[in-house]
Order: structure tokens, then sequence, then C-alpha cells
């Protein structure tokens, strides 16, 4: 068996754990990140996309929320290819109560943030998709937030200080001896062999598996699992995310995310923190909340719903769902339960991240005896790509496919366009529901942690458009086939992709979604010979 | 944004049936077709109004996407907006500001149209113009009528049918084929009906087709609102370009949300107006006979309007016509974009099906009810090309209408 060592592993590829990847690096610690899926396998990749400004936990949670709007302050500076300035609207409606907005108002400004009453008139005719009925709306500084784009940020920033990533590993025990963490071990998820790696501590960052995890070192930690489902449309319904003011509930906020909007959520109690299959009924909900502020939203193409596990911290209550705090808890396990070497961070939001990483480390390097000061909000993640070179992206892939493309690769762009100015068939569109070029394609399967078209797609958002992988999946298997993990059974690596789009789209089949899915059976089953939809 | 147009977009499946029946997505690569352009970019364009692919300005207008697209989505009209975007940030050259003002053109040219017509005979000046301007050398130009239509138009006295025509010509048989309106009086004075005509703007289309959507949409205006006027006093309105037709019909509607619903009723192709006249058993079908084969071919902006072939039912009533269908879609001129040098091998290579057709059914004369059309197939064909409207018209009586 294979043997590692390094000074810390971090347990978990989401927000969190590369947060704190990239934050050791920078402090100059070595560390090894371990996540048994593609980075982004858990919850980071599976929720509502918003950068909070706080306006939503204001009234009950005020430390949250003057969290959530320092963080929030932060990312647009260090990530501004991965923030999308829109602003936010608080609505209210005729059956809201009308004394929370009061409540509501001054509440923000005790948090420190900045909410603006706009004329209700003005703001129906810039967004006509909103009821007429709204009554009262705020201006605050929400924005949408791109997950996947943060942590290939947090991962590329690390790696270039020397930290390293092993995707598809699964930590299966933590080693300890004289109460103290010793390494951990590892199983690599596509081949199933074995590897362990020595270290002197260990953090988990296992999101909704945390209890999982702990249980792993003989520890228990409560990790409430509360599943959250959303629902993608085809098209961007407003341009500013919309929050229905109103104590916060199911079905109340909008957020238009690059091409699509999501609309969420919902919040149930599970057992199984792999439990991601969005409920039919869930999906049906959402649309009935929703309507109250998008009226015509039946009317409306919806092309998947996806569901995420919340992880919630409560040390010891039975409590669940939407009472349970979106605070974060760093637990020192030396402190609490006498091993040395570990610890957990649990609870949180994806906005909170970078704080929790600057905690946590500064705990971890504390205990290492490393007194290097956390650097993160200062350095930015990537570096602006220049104008001329966006300049020359445009000439290869147009304007939205340079501009995507750009803030999605960062300091890589300029590959991605050379590669294309060499080689015009490179600048082909590949994906055109998502405009993505075959340059960047082979950029994402050269990368070194692209073992499926899954990952590929994380990387670069191919399949994610309207058609869901119908179209360029096996426009983009044929390109790559000279890919060794791309040179084996086509017909399995379709399958395995389109099942997982399909899992998605299966609760909204009806109207357009239903025609796309049969020319999608049409041409899977007829013209390719292959299974149906499971 | 209208939620008809948030619903058109989201209706596209991304079947690709329109990028397969795209003329110039068949000849070339240098445009990203209808898809991508239209309803694909339409989703960044919520986002970023910008992202338009360059390409744009390889669309045709020719609206076959529209014709074919299974789901109902207004994929020509997108396209439409985006190149008025791309030209508003990005500016249009001269040449094409030239050509988009075909009204304009044609009144100068009235200073002098056969000064004109030499002038856009003469080689050196054709190179000059290609080099200068970017205006094809190699394209035949249209020729300019020594007279306008307006001028040589008198209205015959005719006995009262109590039918109020008015006639809204275009420029193309204003300035270059009054002969067409002509014709188009004879066979409506052939059943005693008068026909009223008037200044009109130009539709508008050329503009459109290059992106200059602000004074299209003037324009647009204030055709409305004279044809409403004309509407009120219980007058149908004819037309015989079928390209002025579908913008005053659809693309007022479609791009600049102008209510075109009482034309949908009150303004009819000049062939639909007579099958109106044939099925209430008042057509006069005193035609003399005509012992002509010619081969016909139907505009695309005809095929939009979708209407079918309103002149193959009128036309088979003349006796010894015989009418073969060429069937070999769009001619590839569209209007100004053959004209321009980067776009005129395009035009050419779209055009081969119907030099094609013309070549295997042997035919000398063909028919056609658009004048952009029947310039690009005498230039690709060297064959005579007349408006159908021409032949009915030597079928009511003595005149000489065929011969040009
Ligand atoms: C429906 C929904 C909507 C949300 N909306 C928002 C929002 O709009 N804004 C916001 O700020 N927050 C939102 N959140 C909360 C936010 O998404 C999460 O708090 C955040 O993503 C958690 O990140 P994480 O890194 O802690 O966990 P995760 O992203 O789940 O990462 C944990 C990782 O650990 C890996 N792992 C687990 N066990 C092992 C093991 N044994 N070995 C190796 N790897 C392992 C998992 O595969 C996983 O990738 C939402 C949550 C949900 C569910
Ligand atoms: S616009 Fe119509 S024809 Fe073209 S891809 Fe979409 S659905 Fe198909
Ligand atoms: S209008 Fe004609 S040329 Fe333009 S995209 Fe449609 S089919 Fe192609």
């Amino acid at each position: 068996m294979e043997t590692d060592k390094v000074q810390v592993v971090v347990i978990g590829g989401g927000a969190t754990g590369t947060g704190i990847l990239r934050d050791l690096a920078l402090r100059g610690i070595p560390a090894v990140l371990v996540e048994q899926g593609d980075l982004a396998h858990g919850t980071s990749s599976r929720f509502h996309g918003l950068l909070h400004s706080g306006a939503r936990y204001a009234v009950k949670d005020k430390e949250a929320a003057r969290e959530c709007i320092e963080e929030n302050m932060i990312l647009r500076r260090i990530a501004p290819n991965c923030v999308e300035l829109t602003g936010g609207l608080f609505v209210q409606l005729p059956e809201d109560d009308p004394q929370y907005a009061d409540r509501w108002i001054t509440a923000c400004a005790e948090a420190g943030i900045n909410c603006e009453e706009i004329d209700v008139q003005e703001l129906i005719k810039k967004n006509p998709v909103l009821s007429p009925n709204v009554t009262r709306a705020f201006k605050v500084p929400d924005c949408a937030v791109d997950g996947f784009r943060i942590l290939w940020g947090n991962v590329n920033s690390a790696r270039r200080y020397g930290a390293r990533v092993l995707t598809y590993h699964r930590v299966s025990a933590i080693h300890q001896s004289n109460g103290r963490v010793t390494g951990v071990e590892l199983i690599n998820q596509l081949n199933g062999q074995k590897r362990s790696v020595e270290c002197e501590m260990v953090i988990n960052a296992a999101g909704p598996w945390g209890g999982e995890v702990a249980a792993m070192a003989g520890l228990e930690v409560n990790v409430i699992k509360d599943k959250g489902t959303l629902v993608a449309y085809n098209h961007r319904l407003m341009s500013m995310v919309v929050n229905r003011l109103r104590p916060p509930g199911d079905g109340d906020i909008f957020v238009p995310h690059g091409t699509i909007t999501i609309l969420g959520t919902t919040s149930t109690t599970v057992d199984n923190p792999g439990c991601t299959k969005p409920g039919h009924n869930e999906v049906l909900e959402l649309i009935k909340i929703g309507q109250e502020m998008v009226p015509e939203l039946e009317s409306y193409r919806l092309i998947r719903a996806f569901a995420g596990v919340r992880p919630l911290y409560q040390e010891n209550s039975a409590a669940g769902g939407r009472s349970v705090t979106r605070n974060f808890a760093l637990l020192d396990h030396r402190q609490r339960d006498g091993l040395a070497g570990m610890v957990s961070i649990v609870g949180g939001k994806f906005t909170t991240f970078r704080l929790m990483a600057e905690k946590t480390v500064d705990l971890v390097a504390s205990q290492l005896g490393v007194n290097a000061p956390c650097r993160t909000a200062r350095e930015p993640l990537t570096a602006p790509v220049s104008e001329e070179l966006l300049e020359r992206g445009k000439k290869v892939f147009g304007v939205p496919g340079a501009k995507k493309a750009a803030e999605r690769l960062g300091d890589s762009f300029a590959q991605v366009v050379e590669q294309a100015e060499k080689n015009p068939d490179k600048g082909r569109i590949f994906c055109e529901c998502e405009v993505v070029s075959l340059a960047e394609i082979e950029h994402a399967a050269h990368s070194g942690d692209s073992f499926t078209l899954g990952d590929i797609r994380r990387k670069t958002r191919m399949g994610m458009g309207t058609c869901q992988g119908t179209f360029c999946s096996y426009r983009i298997l044929g390109a790559l086939s000279g890919y060794p993990q791309f040179a084996g059974n086509h017909r399995e690596y379709l399958t395995k992709f389109l099942q997982k789009r399909w899992k998605g789209m299966r609760p909204v089949l009806w109207g357009q979604q239903l025609r796309e899915a049969q020319l999608s059976t049409g041409i899977y089953c007829t013209l390719f010979a292959m299974e149906r939809m499971r | 944004m209208s939620s008809d147009h948030r619903l058109a977009l989201d209706n596209c499946i991304k079947c690709s049936i329109c990028v397969s029946h795209c003329p110039v997505a068949r000849v070339t690569d240098k445009f990203a077709g209808p898809k991508q352009n239209g309803p694909d970019l339409e989703r960044f364009r919520l986002e970023e109004p910008a992202a338009v692919h360059p390409s744009i300005g390889y669309c045709t207008n020719c609206k076959g996407c529209d014709v074919v697209c299974p789901s109902g989505v207004a994929v020509s009209a997108m396209n439409c907006r985006a190149r008025g975007e791309y030209v508003s940030l990005h500016g249009a050259p001269l040449r094409d500001k030239i050509l988009a003002r075909v009204d304009r053109m044609g009144r100068a040219a009235r200073l002098a149209p056969s000064l004109v017509n030499r002038l856009a005979g003469l080689r050196p000046l054709r190179l000059l113009a290609e080099k200068m301007l970017g205006i094809s050398a190699a394209m035949t130009m249209p020729r300019y009528a020594k007279k306008t239509f307006l001028e040589l138009y008198k209205p015959k006295n005719i006995g009262d049918t109590g039918r109020k025509v008015l006639y809204y010509p275009g420029c193309y048989v204003n300035y270059n084929a009054p002969e067409v309106g002509l014709a188009l009086a004879e066979v409506l004075a052939h059943n005693n009906i008068r026909v009223e005509v008037e200044q009109f703007d130009c539709c508008g289309l050329p503009l459109i087709a290059n992106g200059l959507l602000d004074t299209a949409r003037d324009q647009a205006k204030k055709n409305l609102a004279k044809l409403q006027g004309y509407i009120n006093r219980g007058y149908d309105i004819v037309t015989t370009c079928p390209s002025c037709h579908l913008t005053l019909r659809q693309e007022y509607r479609e791009l600049f949300q102008l209510n075109t619903d009482p034309l949908h009723e009150k303004m009819l192709d000049v062939f639909e107006y007579l099958s109106v006249l044939l099925q209430q058993g008042k057509l006069v079908t005193r035609f003399e006979e005509l012992p002509l084969q010619v081969g016909y071919h139907q505009p695309c902006h005809l095929k939009a309007a979708g209407c079918g072939v309103p002149s193959r039912e009128i036309l088979q009533l003349i006796p010894g016509l015989r009418v073969a269908d060429l069937d070999a879609g769009c001619c590839g001129l569209a209007g100004t974009y053959g004209f321009k040098k980067e776009k005129y091998a395009i035009s050419q290579a779209i055009g081969r099906n119907v030099f094609n057709a013309v070549k295997e059914l042997g035919v000398r004369q063909v028919i056609s009810e658009c004048g952009m059309c029947q310039l690009q197939i005498h230039h690709l064909t060297g064959v005579a090309v007349y408006h159908p409207l021409q032949v009915l018209a030597q079928a009511c009586g003595p005149g000489k209408w065929l011969a040009k």
C-alpha cells in the first residue's frame, strides 16, 4: 500500500474544505485535500447560488447576518469572476405581515446591511414578471455566486502554493494512537486501491457527512441533514435576486444565475447525506409558492430540479429544519473529546466559507505552532483576465463564449485562447446551449483530475443548458476519444452521464422539457440503440 | 421583454432543424447558424445584451428557419434584434447604410436614371466601388426606370364596383420596375376595379436586414398610421412585393411590438385578393391564350407568409400557360446581401440550386413575385424573369407586358 506523508489532511472538497486548503497553503502549511468524488460533489454544487447580503437572517440571527455582509464584500473583492453583481430585492405581498418589514429594516441597519426602499411601480415596469400586487420593495446587496468557480479558484490558488488535491479518494478510516491522530486511510473510488496518508492533523470539512467522518475517529458530532430542493428555469426571469419579505420559508427566493434562474428551496430532515433526489411533489410545491411572487411562473420552462443537503449543526438538540441556526461551529476535538490532531468544522453557509476556513486554520495553525496570519481576505483568488486577451477571446469564441470562459478559467484562459487561435477547429462551440468551446473542453480533459464527462461538465458547464447534454455529450466524447480516460466504452460513459442529467429532468417532465426528453430518447434509444431513462 | 418572447425562447428544443435548412449554413461555415445566433445566444443576451456572435451579419433574413421550426420559435426575429444590437454597439459600415436606404438611392437616381444605369455597368467604376465601399463588382445592379411608377400611373375611369383598393407598391416597383405596378392596375381594371396609390415610406426591410432598427421603427410607425387611415375609410390594401408584405404584417409586430392586427384582414397579396374575387365568383376569367412554358420561383418571404402560392390558382386559368415549379429554395440574393463583396460568393453558392433547376427544366422564362429574386435569377441564368402579374396582364388584353 502506498503511503504518503503531509502535515495536514483536509477531508471534503466543498467550499469549506477548499477554502481551508487555500488558507493553509497561503500560510505555508503543507496540506492535502481528499474528496470522495469530484470537487463540488457535495452541497457546494447543490445550493441556491446566493451570496447572501445577510438580509435574510437579519431579524432572527444578527450575528449570521453580520458575517454574511462582511464576507459578501470580501468575496466581491477577491473573486470578482465568481460573483455576479445582480443586487437583490425583498418584496412584500399583501398577505405578508407589514410589521415584519419594519422590524426587518431596523435589523438590517443594525447588522450594517444597506437596504433602500424603491418605487414599486418602477420596479414592476423594469421586471414585468413580478406580481403587480407587490406592496413594498427594497434593494439589498445580494449577489449570485458560482460555486464551481469558487471551488476551483480555491484549489488552483492553493496549488500555486504547493497544496495537493486527491479527488475520487474516500477517507475510510482515521488512525490514532495515544490520543493523537496519526493519519488516514483512503480508498480510490475509481479503481478500489487503498492508500494511507500520515499526518499531524486532520480537518473534518465533510459537510453533511461530518458526523460520519467524526465517527471514524470514534467521535460523536451531531449534524442535522436538511434536504432542500431547487428548480432551474431555462432563462433569466429577472435581473436581480428576489426574496420574499417575510420570515424565511420555502420557495421564497429566485436567483438569476448566468443563463438560468434558480427558485428554492424546501427543507426536510433526512438520514442519508447523499440523498439528493429531488421530489416531484416538492417541485410542484415550490412552483405554487413561487407563483405568489411571479404569477406566470407555470408557463416558463423548467430544465431540471436538484437537491442538496444542508449540514446544520446543533450541539445537542432534537430541533431541525429552519429553526436551527445557520451559524457554524468549530469543534476542537482535543479540548472537546480528548483527541489531539483533529478538528471539525460544521454548519454554516456557502457565503461564509472563507470565514469558516479562517477560523479553522487559526486554530490548526496555533496547534501546529505556526503564527503566519490569514491572507485569504486580501489576496485575489485569480488574476483578472486582461482586456486585450478578452478581445482576442471574443474573436475566436464570440462575446458570451469568451466572457464565460474567461470567468471560469481565469489564469488558464490565455492557453485556451491560444489553442483556438492556432487551430480554428478548437474554437468551435461544442456545447451550444452554454457556449463551451472544444479548446476549453480539452483543457479540462487535460487537467489531470477529469475522469468522467461529469467532471468536465462541472469545470465547463457543458451539458448544463437547455438540452441537458443531449447534443454535446456524444459530440464531446467523439472529440475526446484520444484521451486515455475516454478511450473505453463510450456507451457506458454516455449512459452514466445522461442518467444523471435525466435524474434532474424527471421531476419536471412536462411542456417543452418533455419534448426535449422525447427528442433525447429518440436520439439515444433509436439512433444509438441505448437504454431508456432510468 | 414581452412574455411572448420569453415563451418563444423557451420553446426551442435544440433539434437543429433550422440549422439543417438554413441556406447560408449549408454553403459556408462562417455563419454560426440560426439556432446559435437565435435562441441559444438569446439566453445569454438576457444577462448581457452584447452577447451577439459576430457572424450574425451572415444571416440573410430569408426566414427559412421560422418556416421549418417545429416549435414555433421566431428565430429570425431574434436574429434581427441581435443584429440591431450588434450594429448599435459596433456601428454599421457606410456601405450598409447606403444599401439600406433603397428609397434614397431611388430618389437620387431620379436625377438621371439612364446615366446611373450606365455608370452601374462601367467595370472600372464598379471595381472602385468594390474597393472603396465593399460593393461587389460582379453582381448585376438593379436598373432604374426612366420614370417612377407614381409618375407613370394614371388612374383610369372605370365604372364603380364599390371596391376600394389601395396599392402599396414598395420601392422596387416604384423606382425600378414600374411595369409591375402598371400590370397590377391593368389586371384590376380588367375587373373594373380602380387602384389608388400614394407615396409611402420604404417598408424598412433593408434597414432591418442591415441592423438599423431605429430608423426602420420610425418608418414602420408612419406607414402603419397611413395604412390605418385607408383601412378606416374602407379600403383593401394590396401588395405585389412579398417582402414588403411580410415586413408590414409580421416584422412590425415581432420586432417593434406594433399592432398590425388590422392589416391581417385588410392587407392582401394581390393574388390573394384575386383568389378572394374568384371564390366570390366575381373574378373576370376571360383570358387570352398564352402558349408559354415558364418556371416559377417561390420567394422565401412569400413562403414565410404562410399563404402558399396564391398566384398558382389564378395563373391556371390562363389557357395555354404551363407553369413548372423550380422548387429550388432560396435564390441567395436576399435584398442587399448579395451586393456585399464578402457575401457575393455565398449568395451565388446558395443560388446554385436555382440555376440547376432552370437548366434542368429547360425553361426560357421564369416568374417570381420578388424583384430581388428576379434580379438574381436573371444574373444567375440569363433567362428573362417576370412578376406573375405581368403574365396575367398579358392574358388580359393587348398590351405588351412580357417584352423586356
Ligand atoms: C438547497 C440548499 C440551498 C442552499 N443555498 C445557499 C445559498 O444560497 N447561499 C449560501 O451561502 N448557502 C447556501 N446553502 C448552504 C451551503 O450550500 C452549504 O452550507 C455549503 O455548500 C457547505 O459546504 P461544505 O464544504 O461544508 O460541504 P460540502 O459541499 O457538502 O462538502 C463536503 C464534501 O466532503 C466530501 N466527503 C464526505 N465524506 C467524505 C469522505 N469520507 N472522504 C472524502 N470526502 C468526503 C463530500 O463528498 C463533499 O464533497 C444551501 C444549502 C442547500 C442544501
Ligand atoms: S429554433 Fe426551432 S428548429 Fe431551431 S433548434 Fe430550436 S426548436 Fe429546433
Ligand atoms: S433567416 Fe435564413 S439565413 Fe437567417 S438564420 Fe434563418 S434560415 Fe438562416
